[in-house]
């Protein structure tokens, strides 16, 4: 069965702001662990973040290099907008690439999706209240982001990927747990 | 360390009552119950907020039923697996989810639109054959321009 690692579950539940609002940590700094858990936070639950999509940081001291692919540029822009104001940044350097639109893309990230989520092994992935699989497409290269719980999977995924028309290449990053 | 998946057929929120944090909800696996609190409890500061005088944990754990079981996964393949949906399906975190208790189905969570709303819940009604369905969706923004309590995965 399929797991869900103790950090993505409590990202979920936790109560975003919290740990970083002003009003309720007046007198306390925030711990490096704790922004981190609050920019995961914003950024995974920006508003239409998708699986063609992969949003990540690295954080050094009080700057915020945001990192990954998007298909669309509002994302890239909203996504240094939910980080900039948490307690704790100072400086949020904006390194997210906006992938060019391309239709031929677009076709290959839906079959993508579909070939590999609507595959019966996957069936307990897309039922994830978190996908745990991300697809991102650039010029007909495929790459796979996020994470499986097995060897198997991960190549079961990367076998569908690869199948799937118009895919020139695909490279998997997939990792095995959390 | 592993722990069972929260998942479209698990919701969890809280409110605030009183002074009190009351989580609620229904989980299949009945670990997620305390997990939830666990997770509410680190989070940094929150014992020390003015006021706040309890946490409670009334989420429910829902009873195994391999006729509930199918049910979810009929209504999942209906709501998600519609066209229409799509856009839904393709989130990195699932706006809809689908409770399911003794043949019961709630949609709980966000769609876009009132239309939307509609359409979910009639996939979820024809997928259990007139079964109860109680939609509890959200339109973003509120059809009434209000959203009184948002469910705690989308804040």
């Amino acid at each position: 069965m399929k797991k869900l690692s103790i950090a993505a579950f409590l990202l979920m539940v936790a109560i975003p702001g919290v740990g970083a609002s002003p009003a309720l940590v007046e007198h306390a700094s925030v711990s490096t662990s704790q922004l981190e858990r609050d920019i995961q936070h914003e950024l995974l639950l920006l508003p239409d973040y998708t699986v063609f999509d992969v949003l990540g940081f690295e954080l050094n001291g009080s700057t915020v290099r945001l990192t990954g692919e998007v298909t669309r540029s509002a994302l890239k822009d909203a996504a240094e907008s939910a980080v900039k104001d948490l307690r704790g940044v100072r400086r949020v350097v904006n390194n997210i690439e906006v992938l060019p639109s391309s239709a031929v893309d677009n076709q290959i990230r839906l079959a993508a999706f579909r070939a590999i989520y609507r595959e019966p092994a996957f069936s307990e992935y897309a039922s994830q209240a978190i996908l745990p699989v991300h697809i991102v497409v650039k010029d007909g290269c495929l790459t796979l982001e996020g994470s499986v719980a097995n060897e198997p999977d991960r190549k079961t995924a990367y076998t569908k990927a690869l199948a799937v028309p118009g895919v020139l290449a695909v490279s998997n990053h997939l990792r095995i747990g959390s | 360390m592993d722990l069972p998946s929260y998942s479209v057929f698990d919701y969890v929120t809280f409110r605030l009552t009183d002074g009190q944090i009351v989580l609620i909800g229904d989980v299949v696996h009945p670990e997620l119950k305390q997990l939830a609190e666990q997770a509410v409890r680190a989070v940094p500061g929150l014992t020390a907020l003015e006021g706040l005088t309890a946490l409670e944990n009334d989420i429910e754990i829902l009873p195994q039923s391999a006729q509930d079981d199918s049910i979810r996964r009929k209504v999942y393949e209906n709501v998600y697996g519609s066209p229409q949906f799509t856009w839904y399906a393709i989130q990195a975190v699932a706006p809809i989810h689908i409770v399911v208790k003794n043949g019961r189905v709630t949609l709980e969570g966000f769609v876009n639109s009132p239309s939307d709303r509609f359409i979910a819940e009639t996939a979820a009604a024809d997928a259990t054959q007139a079964s109860a369905v109680e939609d509890h969706l959200l339109a973003r923004g509120g059809e009434d321009g209000k959203i009184s309590e948002l469910p705690i995965w989308l804040q």
